[in-house]
């Protein structure tokens, strides 16, 4: 895991757009999530996601969208919160 | 306040120049803009209350000709048309038919005698944003919207228009996921002060995908859906 490709999909993705691919895909930057990136990831089926918000954890479970949830540890925001604490926290 | 009305509709003439005069403003009512112009240079008008379509030109060109404070009326404005008023400096852009009481409030908005911070007026209409200028005259921002798309080109840059006023991102996501719903349709928008609607016409088959759906209702806190025939309206509290 430790030589696994990281992206980071950006905060409004409404509109169908080129994705960049990696191995494990960081959406915690993700506000909004229109239907299309179901399709997208329908099309990449059991890529691995981390960092989702809770909000986008529902959408994409209740899609039925394939995906492997991989919140390994990241690197942590300022103070030593890392985005799944924050998430859990205030979201 | 001396005010110049510019409305061709004789009845409508009559009507707006006795309510107008009722509250207490001395009105010269005449049909176009030739008349408009003759009355001008003796009557001194402080202020213009015009439709927009009239018989021998644009009321809007009239206000810029003449550069007073303006109102403009009309039943078939569009955005664009209240866009350019507002930028000319409209005080207020009403569609007809316009009410005595509120062309008087935009005519006090006009002579300075409302104060205070931004306001929304006529929350019936959904669409109105009052922003007041560093002179104290207030401008009235239509905030309503109507987009037509034949094909997916057409419907993002439908999506990119509404993107501009759509005030919060869940107005955003959902006007995104009505726009890809479906090859063609038309999209109207009104936002109100605490809340909007949507309405879709479409050709074909509308809103068929149940994630749309469900995305939506996830994100909004309470949503209502109605059918009549092709038109479907999604609201929330």
């Amino acid at each position: 895991m430790d030589d696994a490709t990281i992206e980071v999909w950006g905060s409004e993705l409404l509109w169908p757009q080129d994705l960049p691919v990696a191995d494990v895909i960081d959406v915690s930057q993700v506000e909004l999530m229109g239907t299309w990136v179901h399709e997208w990831l329908r099309q990449h089926p059991e890529q691995a996601i981390t960092g989702a918000s809770p909000a986008i954890r529902k959408q994409l479970v209740r899609a039925n969208v394939p995906v492997v949830w991989c919140d390994h540890p990241r690197k942590p925001l300022s103070g030593g919160v890392s985005n799944s604490e924050r998430a859990m926290l205030f979201e | 306040m001396r005010l110049l009305l510019v409305e061709d509709e004789h009845s409508i003439r009559v009507a707006l120049s006795r309510g107008l005069s009722r509250h207490g403003h001395q009105v010269e009512a005449v049909g176009s803009l030739a008349e408009a112009r003759e009355k001008r240079i003796h009557f001194h008008p402080e202020a213009l209350v015009s439709d927009l379509k009239l018989p021998d030109g644009s009321g809007l060109d009239l206000a810029e000709e003449l550069g007073l404070p303006f109102i403009l009326m009309t039943g078939y404005g569009t955005f664009d048309d209240a866009v350019r008023a507002m930028r000319l400096g409209a005080v207020d852009f009403f569609t007809k038919p316009a009410s005595i009481q509120s062309l008087c409030q935009a005519l006090e908005h006009l002579a300075g005698r409302h104060s205070g911070g931004p306001t929304v007026l006529d929350p019936s209409q959904g669409m109105c944003l009052v922003q007041p200028l560093a002179d104290g005259i207030a401008v009235r921002q239509v905030l309503t919207r109507a987009v037509s798309w034949h094909d997916a080109e057409s419907a993002r840059v439908c999506f990119d228009q509404l993107a501009e006023i759509l005030p919060d991102k869940m107005h955003r996501l959902v006007a995104s996921e009505l726009l890809q719903s479906t090859s063609e349709g038309r999209l109207v928008i009104n936002l109100h002060a605490d809340s909007w609607t949507a309405w879709l016409c479409a050709a074909v088959d509308w809103l068929p995908q149940v994630e749309r759906r469900q995305l939506i209702e996830d994100h909004t806190r309470r949503c209502v859906w109605r059918s009549e025939g092709a038109l479907v309206e999604c609201g929330h509290g």
